[in-house]
């Protein structure tokens, strides 16, 4: 029993020397640890899913014609979000759609934002939103960090509903 | 047929030095051959643990440069009858861990490439896999009887050459 144990860990720790030590050497060898969600989400937005910088989001959030939508859960959202937003939870996606659909639609543009550059909700949120029929979506990826860095203001509280 | 064929209990043919060697070797060769793509396409094989949704952020790129080697390895020894036991026991580990995900991700309806043996798209997950991968750990689970339980002999070994008589 115990040399079954011993020879699994020594092949455990075996591998694990080698697996690394290759990594270490190879040419195309990955690092140890790597940002995933957010390599994920700038390969997306490679992909071709329009995206807005901070300067856009405010050149629109300063003419009126376009509504932000926070893809974060309400907690986060009352906490603090771009003024005039709504919220989309995207994980409430189906259930709040409904209740936004015409106002959504009636605006010029939709950008949807959540935390920044580390979270999926908002290029989530834009591919949804695309798939229901929306033309005029796009992503803002810096999101409530990079709106705050740059001393945007900020609404708290539930937000209106109302058109 | 042969009368003292049929005459034979089951445990004659399950302990078969020939049967064993073919369950060996087909266990071994299946994890040698699963480990070649991944090794090759390390991104890649990263990407696809990432898919799974199962680890944090931080083991993601550990595991997909880890694993490979270790399937690589126990395949390996299992095929040249060297640390047999250790081996099936880590083998049998990793069926048991590859089931679990591949469960939780059916479950969860994720539509996602299996990664299991190429690290390229069009090896869709499906109740197949999971069937497949069974199959598998039925064989592992086999073998770990074989040799840990009823502690039969090992032959075909590596370990033996140069030790006769």
């Amino acid at each position: 029993m115990k040399r079954l144990l011993l020879q699994a860990l020594g092949i455990v720790i075996i591998s694990g020397i080698i697996g690394i030590g290759a990594n270490v050497f190879r040419a195309d060898g990955i690092p140890l640890v790597e940002r995933w969600q957010e390599k994920v989400l700038n390969e997306e937005l490679a992909a071709g899913l329009p995206a807005v910088s901070l300067a856009q989001a405010r050149e629109a959030f300063a003419s009126g014609d376009v509504l932000f939508v926070d893809a974060r859960d309400p907690v986060f959202f009352q906490l603090g979000h771009i003024p005039g937003a709504v919220n989309l939870p995207v994980k409430d996606f189906d259930l709040v759609f409904s209740e936004l659909e015409e106002r959504l639609l009636s605006v010029g543009m939709v950008i949807t934002y959540c935390d920044g550059a580390s979270c999926e909700m908002s290029v989530e949120l834009t591919e949804k939103l695309l798939m229901a029929g929306l033309d005029r979506v796009a992503v803002f990826t810096g999101g409530m960090q990079q709106w705050r860095a740059e001393g945007q203001p900020v609404e708290e509280g539930p937000g209106s509903t109302e058109q | 047929m042969n009368s003292t064929v049929e005459k034979r209990p089951l445990s004659f043919w399950l302990t078969h030095p020939y049967l064993v060697f073919s369950g060996r070797v087909l266990l071994g060769t299946v994890f040698v051959y699963a480990s070649l793509d991944k090794i090759r396409h390390p991104e890649l094989f990263a990407e696809a643990v990432y898919n799974y949704q199962l680890l944090p952020e931080v083991a993601v790129n550990l595991v997909a440069i880890w694993l490979p080697w270790l399937e690589l390895v126990s395949g390996g020894l299992l095929l040249l009858g060297l640390w047999v036991r250790g081996s099936i026991l880590v083998l049998s580990g990793l069926m048991v861990i590859f089931l679990g995900s591949l469960g939780i991700n059916l479950a969860r309806g994720l539509d996602i490439y299996c990664g299991c043996f190429s690290t390229h798209a069009a090896e869709p997950m499906t109740i197949l896999t999971l069937i497949r991968d069974a199959v598998f750990l039925i064989l592992a689970l086999y073998l770990f009887w074989l040799y840990q339980i009823r502690g039969i002999e090992n032959r075909f070994s590596l370990g033996r050459v140069g030790r006769r008589e």
